[in-house]
């Protein structure tokens, strides 16, 4: 489904990604862990198509190329981003940005129900005064709603607490077989937990290391620096 | 809102409350006398293609409050805006939010806060933001205190530039075209402009 070939993205004159080769299957779920700053948001931004990002290589989804089509119309074919950071924007409420997607506004307040988030969500604008863990819950939200072929998460799992992290795996276990899945984490326990796939170590802007979930025990052990060694 | 008045003249004495929408386009000069313990709430817009030029003179008596709310979309046109609230009673109130959004449009914005020496325990707020949609618009803003005590409260703030990169991708990478994208941002910009404070 999603084919990417020798994927090489610069930011400002400087080479950040360095080479990628990645396949995801609708129904595989890959993970995806590395150190900080070795580029992972980076390579996923390229994907969604960040404009000021250089890149170069091929990111086919189904045979189509993606980076010929801009990040708009990359959403329309498919493809979704659960954001790092997602930003706030006051002025339009929740539902509203998103009710281009979804009429279904009964669905979303279940959706919002399941997810424990206040009950006046809806209403309230758009991550505003959101905490951390409700933004990303946001994602979660919206991506009930599109119905996209790729979703990338990243660090959807950084800010959500106990419960909310079992709620958000059951929704990923769920749906997992509609989609194909990157998902960015530092915590190989909830990869683990995800049942990936593939495991792949992004480190400074290449895959060293694609394996199966042995591959996050390696890494609890060694640490990044060795394993692979 | 209460009550739509169909603006006629230039001089207004308001002594009881008002909240009313106004055009400045019909205008040269508005003048706004708020009265003792009155309260004002006025939104200024300026409909039509042309240029407007106008001077809003807003005069506060003791414990009067007025609100000043300005929303321009110059899409090829060129807003001027001057106000001038005089405080010349103690205790009373203004908070003034004037914004622009300028497609190869101009706007300019000229805002002077007064307040006499024994006038006292008075609160002044004053905000002008704009943003430029592309690079043939332009936005001029000028703000003048003119605070003659120390025993008031006053702010003032100012804001020119592009709608938000990031928000712009984020809305984008959620299906919205750039048109679209720009659209909803400059509405939540109109839009938020009755919320906030500083
Ligand atoms: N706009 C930019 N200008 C310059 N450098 C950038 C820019 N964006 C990202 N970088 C750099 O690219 C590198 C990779 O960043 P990226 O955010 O992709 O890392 P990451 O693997 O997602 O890290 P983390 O685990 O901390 O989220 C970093 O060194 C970062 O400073
Ligand atoms: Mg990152």
């Amino acid at each position: 489904m999603l084919e990417l070939k020798d994927i090489k993205v610069k930011i400002n004159e400087t080479n950040i990604i360095k080479g990628v080769n990645l396949n995801v299957k609708q129904g595989e779920l890959h993970a995806l862990i590395g150190p900080n700053g070795s580029g992972k948001s980076s390579l996923a931004n390229a994907i969604v198509g960040r404009e000021q990002y250089e890149t170069t290589g091929s990111v086919k989804l189904n045979d189509l190329e993606l980076l010929e089509l801009d990040v708009t119309e990359r959403a329309k074919e498919g493809v979704f981003m659960s954001f790092q950071s997602p930003p706030s924007i006051p002025g339009i409420t929740n539902y509203k940005l998103l009710s281009q997607f979804s009429k279904q506004y009964e669905k979303y307040l279940e959706d919002i129900e399941r997810l424990k988030l206040q009950s006046g969500w809806a209403q309230r604008d758009f991550n505003d005064g959101a905490s951390g863990g409700e933004k990303k819950k946001n994602e979660i939200l919206q991506l009930l709603h599109i119905n996209p072929k790729l979703v990338i998460l990243d660090e959807l799992d950084t800010g959500l607490d106990v419960d909310a992290l079992k709620i958000v795996k059951e929704l990923i276990n769920e749906h997992k077989n509609k989609f194909g899945w990157i998902v960015i984490s530092h915590n190989s326990s909830v990869l683990r937990s995800l049942n990936p796939t593939h495991v792949h170590i992004l480190k400074d802007g290449k895959i060293t290391n694609t394996g199966s979930v042995e591959l996050l025990n390696n890494i609890d052990e060694q640490g990044f620096s060795d394993v692979g060694k | 809102m209460n009550k739509v008045l169909v603006m006629l003249e230039n001089n207004y004495i308001i002594d009881k409350s008002l909240e009313t929408k106004i055009n400045i386009a019909d205008f040269n000069t508005l003048n706004f006398k708020i009265k003792s313990n009155a309260k004002a709430c006025l939104f200024f817009e300026a409909k039509g293609n042309q240029d407007s030029n106008t001077k809003i003179n807003v005069e506060l008596d003791e414990n009067a409050s007025c609100e000043l709310y300005g929303f321009f979309k110059n899409t090829k046109k060129k807003t001027n805006l001057i106000t001038n609230v005089i405080h010349k009673g103690s205790k009373s109130k203004c908070n003034q939010d004037f914004r622009f959004v300028n497609k190869r449009g101009k706007s300019s914005f000229e805002g002077k806060i007064t307040v006499p020496k024994d006038v006292v325990k008075c609160e002044s707020h004053m905000l002008n933001k704009n943003i430029l949609l592309d690079t043939h618009s332009d936005a001029f803003a000028k703000p003048e205190l003119d605070i003659n005590n120390d025993d008031v409260i006053c702010t003032h703030g100012c804001t020119i530039g592009a709608l938000d990169e990031d928000h712009m991708f984020y809305l984008q990478s959620r299906g919205y075209t750039e048109d679209e994208a720009t659209e909803i941002l400059v509405e939540a910009f109109a839009h938020m402009r009755t919320q906030e404070h500083i």
